[in-house]
């Protein structure tokens, strides 16, 4: 089928007529039945022992509850549900703040940090947040409060509720002497690869990485208000370390992954120069990274490959170095392209204008039979890298990470060579694997029960 | 009975909503349903209430609401997406259901179901939600308008028939339902429809057709008051637990008979050990006669969502969630039938017979639902040493 055929429906474009940042016209959205990308709960949860508590409408409770209840972690979570007559007769401030306290009361022992969540309703109707924290703050002085929001309505218009989330997440870190060499990663889901070249050069030269996916304790959690350096790299931690780096007063080094040999060596150098470490063999790396992927083109040849952008916060720019090798890569599922990516989608244009975009919340997509005939995708004869192109590709052949799952560097080009390669001779169990929710944390849909009090139920 | 009201918890989820309701009812009509919201309604509906959202097609979508259209009142963003996604995909219908933030702006969604109705020449309607009532509310509204649009004034069937009424996956799980159908074809009716499962808009079509209507859940109660009012179908209300089941059919086919309904009305007696029922009302007063078998006659009933004022008796308590009031309701009980996250709030020794509900547990406890229907409870029960 031909790429102007398909590009008449809207949401199926060849990157070299798509527009930046939003290669799509907005209208109705599908929800692709996809759900290891972590939320607001996940990311919420790693900070050990804090609590959650939730005020909304119970349509938008359930989901943030339930996501908590499948981790296992009710235990930590409240909520309070509003009514009609609260949110429009003026009795909101009050019902928030005497339903949070009683909810509070009862917990034992009391949390040290509550992360209080409030939503799009409460800005509309303009709930008074800093009073309601100050009387919260008034009653339980040894509970710290930081308010958080969950507000889908800017999901477009500003930062996304997960970026707002990591950096209100950050706010409870206290001011704290800094403590020399020590780094840390603010922002990322998961553990830094410790293979990878940047971990390799703090740890070769005594410095310690602090990471909150490592975090034990909230003592573990509130030590990463030590560190000298911070570091970001994905952008949707920026926020929170910017806000960071300026309230604490720390050199902040951003390092945005990326799957280009010269932005890896840049963002290496980078480091290098700034906490004055010793630079390594980089030409030594970057060979091993062009043998994997030279390895990994001589196996795959010519096999369809799809992409999505809940692999990476990088998707162009591993696009780009998949058919810089020459890889299959057909089309890549996305919806809008970050700014950080506008040297890989200007470059994809020129040299790759064929590689289709394609629009994971179109309606159209849900009749998967019907787009699998259109698209001429072959099923499982596709490897898919991320969880939305197994599923929009139909195929079992596929990568199962999220949010880049903490690989790095050249050793990161290495280790996804590797996944690629496990994941076209092996299949795994599609339907299973990408709809359970927050890939890597627990679930009682796997045997984790919905809470301690449940085991062996 | 009392009516509580505290809607806060610290241990419990909270029961589906309103506009999880409407799609879930509508999910296999061939219609649209959209939902004016910005992102969640959809995604909590899709993850945890809509066990069918993998397999099974249906064009359940969400408006994509902004701050920007909310503060401006932006409608016509709404209007155009809808007639421009409905010309391409033709589905039957289109359905409007509103969220919390929809509901605030005082959206109209009546008038702008009209203005796509218009547009389009396609039935269009609109659900009063707001995404803070239940999903027995979103469920009941959507059967009846999907029923005052499309059930037509056929005549009874010539062979005896049975409509089953409010089989959502919501309150009805797969195995479940099957044994459900098997058993209403068992004594001498043929099934006319399922509403709504494993059915099309063409079974809603002849639901007049049929001389009896069973209502599964109170979500349908209002279904069947309509079809009752309209056609003359009387209908009997209750769930076919354990031997209850024999005793529900015989209510069927005296209704079909005397055009008489029968509601269902929880009555406790003063014989036998303490059994305390909490869940959606229809449910947990037809489990409770049917554990009057097995020695359970002092049974006690917890609704903690609408629809109850019609089904509990005297000494039974309807109302909002209250974690506070459930614990206590559960404390002195011999024997505890619940979704089984209520463990949570239950004495750890009192037996528990588990009743899965996906409007309140989601997805957790899908695996382990199973019909208990005729000796599926006796089993159930002896594996809790209970008879």
């Amino acid at each position: 089928m031909s790429t102007a055929t398909l590009s008449q429906d809207g949401f199926v474009l060849p990157i070299a007529e798509a527009s930046y940042p939003e290669p799509f016209a907005q209208g109705l959205e599908f929800n692709a039945p996809v759900r290891g990308p972590w939320n607001i709960v996940h990311m919420a949860l790693m900070i050990p022992e804090a609590h959650l508590l939730y005020i909304c409408a119970r349509g938008c409770l359930r989901g943030v509850i339930m996501t908590a209840a499948e981790m296992g972690a009710m235990a930590r979570m409240s909520w309070i549900g509003l009514t009609e007559d609260e949110l429009t007769t003026g009795l909101l401030d009050a019902r928030c703040f005497e339903a949070a306290e009683a909810i509070l009361t009862k917990l034992s022992p009391k949390p040290p940090l509550v992360l209080l969540y409030l939503s799009c309703v409460h800005k509309f109707v303009q709930l008074d947040y800093p009073a309601l924290l100050a009387k919260l703050s008034a009653r339980f002085p040894h509970i710290r409060f930081i308010d958080c929001h969950m507000m889908p309505t800017m999901r477009k218009s500003g930062p996304s509720d997960e970026e707002r989330t990591k950096s209100k997440m950050y706010e409870a870190l206290e001011e704290q002497k800094p403590e020399e060499k020590t780094v840390a990663l603010i922002g990322n889901d998961w553990p830094l690869q410790r293979e990878s070249q940047l971990f390799q050069m703090l740890a070769q030269a005594n410095y310690k990485l602090l990471e909150l996916a490592t975090c034990q304790s909230y003592a573990d959690f509130q030590r990463l208000g030590s560190a000298t350096y911070l570091l970001t790299t994905h952008l949707d931690a920026l926020l929170a370390t910017q806000n960071l780096a300026k309230r604490l007063k720390r050199t902040h080094l951003d390092l945005p992954a990326s799957f280009a040999f010269s932005e890896i060596r840049a963002n290496l150098t980078r480091l290098s120069e700034t906490l004055a470490l010793p630079l390594p063999n980089l030409d030594e790396a970057e060979d091993k990274a062009v043998q994997a992927l030279d390895t990994l083109k001589k196996e795959l040849a010519s096999r369809p490959i799809t992409l999505d952008y809940t692999i990476t916060s990088r998707p162009l720019s591993l696009a780009r170095l998949l058919r810089q090798w020459g890889f299959a890569l057909s089309c890549v599922f996305i919806d809008a392209i970050s700014p950080l990516e506008w040297d890989d989608f200007c470059w994809l244009q020129k040299q790759a204008g064929d590689l289709l975009l394609i629009y994971t919340r179109a309606p159209y997509l849900r009749f998967e039979a019907l787009r699998r005939s259109r698209l001429g995708l072959q099923g499982d004869t596709v490897l898919a890298l991320g969880q939305k192109a197994a599923y929009f590709s139909a195929t079992d052949h596929f990568v199962n990470l999220t949010a880049g799952g903490g690989l790095s560097d050249y050793a990161g080009i290495i280790a996804l060579c590797r996944h690629m390669q496990e994941a076209s001779r092996k299949s795994k169990d599609r339907r299973t694997c990408i709809q359970l929710k927050g890939l890597g944390e627990p679930s009682c849909l796997c045997g984790t029960p919905c809470h301690p009090a449940l085991q062996g139920s | 009975m009392a009516h509580l009201w505290n809607d806060s918890a610290s241990l419990l989820p909270t029961y589906a909503s309103d506009t999880s309701g409407v799609a879930s009812a509508l999910y296999e009509l061939g219609g649209m349903t959209v939902i004016h919201d910005a992102s969640g309604c959809n995604s909590t509906y899709s993850t945890f209430d809509e066990p069918r959202w993998y397999d099974q097609e249906s064009l359940v979508v969400i408006s994509a609401l902004t701050e920007m259209d909310a503060v401006l009142g932006n409608e016509e963003k709404l209007v155009t997406d809808c007639v421009e996604q409905a010309r391409w995909l033709s589905p039957a219908f289109v359905a409007l259901a509103n969220s919390p933030l929809a509901m605030l702006m005082g959206c109209d969604m009546e008038a702008l179901a009209r203005e796509i109705e218009a547009r389009l020449a396609i039935p269009c309607f609109a659900l009063h939600t707001n995404g803070i009532a239940s999903y027995l509310s979103g469920v009941s509204q959507a059967f009846v308008a999907v029923s005052k649009r499309f059930t037509k004034d056929f005549p009874k069937s010539s062979e005896k028939s049975l409509n089953l009424l409010g089989a959502t996956p919501l309150d009805i799980g797969e195995p479940e339902l099957t044994a459900i159908l098997a058993w209403a074809e068992s004594f001498g009716f043929r099934l006319n429809a399922c509403v709504a499962q494993k059915t099309s808009l063409a079974a809603i079509a002849h639901l007049a057709e049929a001389h009896v209507n069973l209502v599964l859940s109170s979500s349908a109660l209002a279904l069947a008051d309509y079809l009752q009012e309209r056609f003359g179908t009387p209908y009997v209300v209750g769930r076919p637990f354990g031997f209850f089941a024999e005793e529900l059919a015989s209510f069927l086919l005296q209704a079909a008979e005397t055009g008489q309904s029968r509601p269902l009305q929880h009555t406790k007696t003063s014989q036998g050990q303490r059994v305390a029922l909490v869940g959606e009302s229809v449910a947990i007063a037809s489990m409770a006669q049917a554990l009057v078998h097995f020695g359970f006659g002092q049974s006690r009933l917890f609704c903690p969502l609408e629809g109850w004022e019609e089904v509990l008796g005297e000494e039974d308590l309807g109302g909002e969630e209250n974690e506070d009031a459930v614990q206590d309701f559960l404390a002195a009980a011999d024997l505890i039938v619940a979704d089984p996250l209520y463990k949570l709030v239950s004495p750890p020794k009192t037996p528990f017979l588990a009743l899965p509900h996906t409007a309140f547990s989601g997805r957790t406890y899908l695996a382990a639902n199973q019909s208990l229907l005729g000796q599926g409870l006796y089993d159930e029960l002896c594996k809790e040493h209970l008879c």
